[in-house]
């Protein structure tokens, strides 16, 4: 079974961390496997841990308002972050996670989260980057989704173009 | 008038509050001083931008330019970033950036913010963790705002109001809710 050292090395977004900070990642993490279907955060939950896809697909849910199922679908893919948001602003989860087919996660508890933001500043801050650029590539995929619905009026367009990702 | 260290950690407590003294005027050294009259562009929408300014004094305008009409989703003032979405995720900008009246900005710009991870590792991840919770939180706004339309467009058709209806209703709610698209 390939290490969680050697899948890091694979994804893109980790190319520039270096071999000390890899391995302070591979401690501080915990890998788990996910089934076809299984559910890796609840949405309403409280923020336990941040999450990195290692492989496969996740796709994330958005209830619609009156709660009767969901109004928003996205997929993420190795390399993405989940949960981000509910830890930074310490909340509770607003999007259901679900592995689409058999998917590996690595997952980051909070405390460890924090201690490592705390005890390992260069890390952290290589850590940070990737969080913010995700943050920041978020925010841009929204914001040109608003302006395509200012645009054309047709807001159901917002959901499919956010889906085919 | 320069505007100190102490002045910063006054002014913007958010910003400064895990800093020591100390910290703060190591950080200032890394911000230019911009003071732009009204109506100056700061930010121009599409165009690449390798700046995030600090609004010091003054306001600032959000401007969509969409089909040759520039809409105003949202006003910040004090305390707010802007630019720094295509600081963090280099690219065009996601909107204009228009002084709504005479300005005073800090810019940092991305070059500067590089030098500052290098050489102060721990001042550019407080304020790392600064921008990560502005951009959640901005993002969790923008979450809510898309299942608001949708679950609006649901319930009314949207094809019954005209573009500039639309528009101008979803132009309300980004201002409302302080969405800088910037």
């Amino acid at each position: 079974m390939t290490s969680l050292m050697g899948i890091l090395q694979t994804i893109p977004q980790f190319a520039d961390f270096s071999q000390s900070e890899l391995t302070a990642i591979d401690k501080a993490f915990r890998v788990e496997n996910y089934a076809d279907g299984e559910t890796v955060i609840n949405d309403g939950d409280r923020a336990e841990a941040l999450y990195l896809i290692l492989n496969g697909e996740v796709e994330v849910r958005r209830r619609r308002r009156d709660r009767a199922g969901y109004a928003l679908v996205e997929k993420r893919h190795a390399g993405d972050l989940l949960g981000l948001t509910a830890l930074i602003n310490n909340d509770r989860q607003d999007a259901t996670a679900v592995a689409l087919g058999k998917v590996q996660i690595a997952s980051l508890p909070q405390s460890a989260f924090e201690l490592l933001f705390d005890t390992h500043a260069p890390i952290a801050l290589h850590f940070q980057n990737l969080i913010a650029r995700q943050l920041a590539r978020d925010l841009r995929h929204f914001d040109e989704a608003l302006r395509s619905a200012v645009r054309s009026g047709e807001v159901k367009d917002m959901a499919s173009t956010l889906q085919s990702d | 008038m320069e505007l100190t260290a102490d002045e910063l950690r006054k002014r913007f407590p958010q910003l400064t509050r895990h800093m020591t003294p100390e910290q703060v005027r190591v950080l200032i050294g890394y911000f230019e001083k911009h003071t732009v009259h009204a109506d100056a562009r700061i930010i121009e929408d599409g165009a690449p931008s390798k700046s995030m300014y600090l609004v010091v004094r003054g306001g600032v305008s959000i401007v969509l330019t969409m089909d040759q009409q520039e809409l105003i989703v949202g006003a910040l003032g004090p305390g707010a970033w802007v630019g720094e979405i295509a600081v963090m995720d280099p690219g065009p900008a996601c909107a204009s950036v228009v002084a709504a009246e005479d300005c005073e900005l800090l810019a940092l710009s991305l070059d500067a913010f590089i030098d500052m991870q290098n050489d102060h590792p721990i001042i550019a991840s407080l304020l790392l963790q600064v921008l990560c919770a502005e951009l959640a939180a901005r993002l969790r706004a923008s979450n809510r705002l898309l299942m608001e339309l949708i679950a609006r467009d649901e319930e009314t058709k949207p094809a019954v109001l005209g573009d500039g209806e639309w528009a101008k209703q979803l132009g309300g709610q980004l201002a409302g809710t302080r969405e800088g698209l910037a």
